[in-house]
């Protein structure tokens, strides 16, 4: 009966020290959860996970994760349930208001990574089958590494010439590098400076320059899928090339053919400036800035917020401004055409004026 | 409180600007407050001299979406989206491309 309690004894102790043994791998081996997000999809390649190097002491490199731990992709999945359609009412310049259903804005899911490189490959499998958020990630963070130094060594640098100098610089490979002007940065302004270099940095370690020379690639194929996001991003680059017509277009399509309330005020400012060559059309744009105006109106018209309040008289002074180069025949014209579009436009309205949601 | 702002506000993210001067561009972009919705959660600004009438709104780095774009006044709205993930860098061009500013925008998430 000893002999048969002491072999229980046993065996308990030893199914305990399992259950700790266990224990301890499954935490030592999980990965931290984001409080939005879910793992799904196709972990990283084991190439994309590169060895540590990060620099010590007083350097602004900064650490690095565990790189032997897995990197998957991950969908952000919204903590309340998305903003469903809803109506607003919109003042018009005669009864009655136009009735709208506004629709919350479509992002992209995929979550920003902590470090493009640990999921490089797997955003390019999905991108390449067809997944429209993985394609516009590689071309929006692609892109962002543009603004990263290229190694520890010119980042450091960098900082230091911040720290030392108060000015910051930005590699070459940036739009900015070879900007005349360098503001000059001084406490706050400058930590949050050195923040961002050193961020950027980061996220983009492992990434190299015939990657990052795929963003534009992979925002074609982004727009390819008809995803909101991908479109205005591509309308976008147009005006990033300079191309104000071309870019023009394209929003009048944004906002004819997918109510996209974020048109508004881009084309208001391209046609006080006139577009392709042409001479400024303050009608067309007194239009476009009293129909954002009137839309903005019905969402934060209440809202006691400073910032809303000077959202709204921003957009009022620029309406004012316009309205001094009308005839007040002209200014009729204009509000008669804001009218018509908000009554007929069959897809108005859409954008994060009215909250968002995720694919 | 209405049910709109306590919705929100769990959502929101508060915004810390840290905007530096930038010469003639005077780029100080403040966040006057967090914003609970439904969108938006900071309005960002510059500060032009001149009378500028046109402003282009970038995010160089990080996480966060702007809309409008581009703008006929020094105001745009910041959207943090892609919360807990630090800074978000910001460029404003004003009407011509050599004339900008930039700086930090942080999202918290409460």
């Amino acid at each position: 009966m000893v002999r048969q309690t002491q072999a229980l004894r046993v065996g308990l102790a030893a199914a305990a020290l399992g259950i700790v043994a266990l224990a301890a791998v499954y935490v030592l081996t999980r990965r931290p959860e984001s409080r939005v997000a879910a793992p799904i999809e196709a972990s990283a390649s084991p190439a994309t996970a590169t060895a540590s190097t990060s620099v010590a002491g007083a350097s602004a490199s900064p650490q690095r994760r565990d790189a032997s731990l897995p990197v998957t992709v991950k969908r952000i999945q919204p903590t309340e349930p998305a903003q469903i359609p809803r109506r607003i009412s919109v003042r018009l310049s005669e009864e009655p208001a136009a009735q709208i259903e506004v629709r919350p804005y479509r992002l992209p899911s995929i979550a920003r990574p902590e470090r493009l490189a640990d999921v490089y490959g797997a955003l390019r499998t999905m991108a390449e089958a067809g997944d429209a958020s993985a394609a516009y990630g590689l071309h929006r963070w692609l892109g962002e590494c543009q603004f990263a130094f290229a190694d520890a060594k010119s980042l450091d640098q960098a900082v230091d010439k911040l720290r030392k100098e108060g000015v910051m610089t930005f590699p070459a490979s940036s739009d900015l590098a070879n900007s005349s002007r360098r503001p000059v940065r001084r406490g706050e302004n400058a930590a949050a400076a050195e923040t961002a270099m050193t961020q950027v940095y980061a996220f983009c370690e492992g990434i190299t320059p015939e990657q990052k020379q795929e963003a534009p690639s992979w925002l074609e194929k982004a727009a390819s899928s008809g995803e909101l996001y991908a479109l205005r991003a591509q309308a976008d680059e147009w005006l990033k090339n300079g191309d104000r017509t071309r870019f023009t277009t394209a929003y009048e399509e944004l906002w004819a053919k997918h109510g996209y309330s974020g048109s508004l005020s881009p084309l208001a400012v391209m046609y006080r400036r006139g577009v392709a060559g042409g001479d400024p059309d303050y009608v067309r744009s007194y239009a476009y800035q009293l129909t954002e105006l009137r839309l903005v109106q019905a969402v934060y018209g209440a809202s006691e917020f400073p910032s809303h309040r000077n959202m709204l008289m921003g957009i009022e002074n620029a309406l004012s401004n316009t309205a001094s180069y009308l005839t007040p025949q002209q200014t009729a014209d204009a509000v008669r055409m804001s009218d018509r579009w908000l009554r007929t436009n069959p897809r108005c309205c859409i954008g994060l004026l009215f909250g968002a949601t995720y694919e | 409180m209405d049910t709109t702002f306590r919705k929100h506000r769990r959502l929101a993210v508060q915004l810390s600007l840290l905007l530096a001067a930038a010469s003639a561009l005077a780029a100080d972009v403040n966040c006057i407050d967090y914003t609970p919705g439904p969108a938006e959660c900071c309005t960002l600004s510059t500060q032009s001299a001149g009378s500028s009438v046109e402003y282009t709104w970038y995010i160089t780095w990080g996480p966060g979406y702007i809309e409008p774009f581009v703008t006929s006044y020094p105001w745009t709205a910041f959207h943090c989206y892609e919360t807990d993930f630090g800074m978000a860098w910001i460029v404003v061009y004003v009407d011509d491309d050599d004339d900008w500013g930039d700086g930090a925008a942080n999202c918290h998430q409460y």
